[in-house]
């Protein structure tokens, strides 16, 4: 069981989301409409992981990615991705990425990105 | 889509009620297709001697086909070549017809015909429309000459029926600057490839999309449901984006805008297609190289 902080710009993502990941047993701890105030919460919640989507106003998904692993280099983030373009996905992976889902995912994409990202927790 | 878009071709034609029309939707996914049917459809047999064998295999407890054998209608091998098509989207369709009691095979063949000559299609191109394959069907709605957006449409629609509702009904799509409606969505992809998605709706047209892509029941077409068109729209430019970087072609997604305020959307040129979903006409937008525009109300 973990406390997941959710970071996107669209409310019906965060809603869908937070069904699959509550679903899959994890708590979501607070939502976060943009990469800014994702960072923010980051520092003030220490979740376990975050969802981190990459196409956001404000600071984008890869930016706040940057900001959250700059201050804890050990924090798990998932990116959502709406395309897993290559430049984006290289990027990510450079500044510390744990994992991608790909939209439009599943209940069972997002579960096992989970499980795979906090096992890895574990050892 | 074969069904919605021979079963609105009837409706239109005053064969089926609206209501009738909706009931097929969801029948014809559970019918099963008898082989008489198949048969008829095929022209290796009439409605009335597949009736006679029907009858037959009532009194007899004998499949269909051995009694079509044994009787002299067809050979072993028509029967095996028809087996194969029970999973038939058309076929379902036509099954589903009968099982209503609404319209024979026969019936539904002789309304074909008629759809052929109106829309001026091909064989072929009914060929296309009973394989209910999306990538076959989309080709007839596009224009001559703007062969440039299937692709882009392509993707959409392809979305649309994946995450929306497996019965779409299609106009057929035209060049415009214009496009009117008051609220709806736009997506601008920039890079090495530049397009704009856009998807608008009169009224509550749209509220039909936003239930089912979002999962909730929306009550009006308000911010939180356009929202879900916005995050619809991202998710077929996602998978655009996703194909293009296969083939090396770099992009960018920039954040889908949405208004509840609008009167339409403008570009220099756009494909529009109108789609019907869940009864509701909207309109889906595509503009290469330019760039979409919504008009808001002043
Ligand atoms: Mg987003």
């Amino acid at each position: 069981m973990a406390n997941i902080l959710i970071v996107d710009d669209s409310r019906t993502s965060r809603k869908v989301l937070r069904k699959m990941i509550e679903d899959a047993g994890h708590t979501v701890v607070e939502e976060c409409s943009n990469g800014e105030e994702g960072y923010l919460k980051y520092k003030e919640l220490k979740p376990d992981l975050v969802t981190m989507d990459i196409t956001m106003p404000k600071l984008d998904g890869l930016e706040a990615l940057q900001l959250i692993i700059k201050s804890d280099e050990d924090a798990k983030v998932i990116m959502i991705t709406a395309a897993s373009q290559k430049e984006k996905m290289i990027q990510a992976i450079k500044y510390g990425a744990s994992e991608f889902i790909a939209k439009p995912y599943d209940s069972e994409d997002v579960k096992q990105a989970i499980n795979k990202v906090l096992k890895l927790q574990n050892t | 889509m074969v069904a919605i878009i021979l079963g609105t071709y009837l409706q239109k034609k005053g064969l089926l009620t609206y209501d009738q029309l909706e009931n097929l939707l969801l029948q014809q996914r559970k019918v099963h297709v008898k082989l008489g049917l198949i048969a008829v459809a095929e022209g290796l047999m009439t409605q009335e001697e597949a009736d006679k064998i029907n009858g037959m295999q009532a009194a007899m407890d004998k499949r269909f086909g051995d009694i079509a054998i044994e009787q002299g209608y067809l050979t072993e091998g028509e029967v095996e070549a028809l087996l194969k098509e029970q999973g038939n989207a058309y076929l379902k369709f036509a099954q589903a017809l009968e099982d209503q009691q609404l319209m024979t095979v026969e019936q539904l063949e002789q309304c074909m015909m008629d759809f052929q000559v109106e829309n001026q299609m091909t064989f072929s191109d009914m060929e296309d429309i009973k394989s209910d394959d999306v990538d076959r069907i989309l080709p007839l709605y596009i224009p001559a000459g703007q062969e440039k957006y299937l692709d882009t449409m392509g993707t959409a629609l392809r979305t649309i029926l994946r995450c929306v509702d497996t019965e779409i009904y299609l106009e057929k799509a035209y060049v415009a600057s214009e496009c009117e409606g008051e609220n709806g969505a736009i997506q601008y992809i920039d890079g090495e490839r530049r397009l704009t998605y856009g998807m608008i709706g009169r009224g509550q047209a749209l509220l039909p999309v936003a239930c089912a892509f979002g999962k909730e029941e929306f009550q009006e077409m308000n911010e939180d449901a356009l929202d879900a068109i916005g995050e619809l729209l991202n998710c077929i430019s996602g998978l655009y984006a996703n194909g293009i970087s296969r083939g090396g072609v770099c992009v960018e997604l920039y954040p889908p805008e949405y208004s509840t305020d609008i009167s339409g959307i403008t570009c220099d040129e756009m494909l529009v297609l109108p789609l019907y979903i869940k009864g509701q006409k909207i309109h889906f937008a595509v503009a290469m190289e330019n760039k979409i525009e919504m008009k808001r109300e002043a």
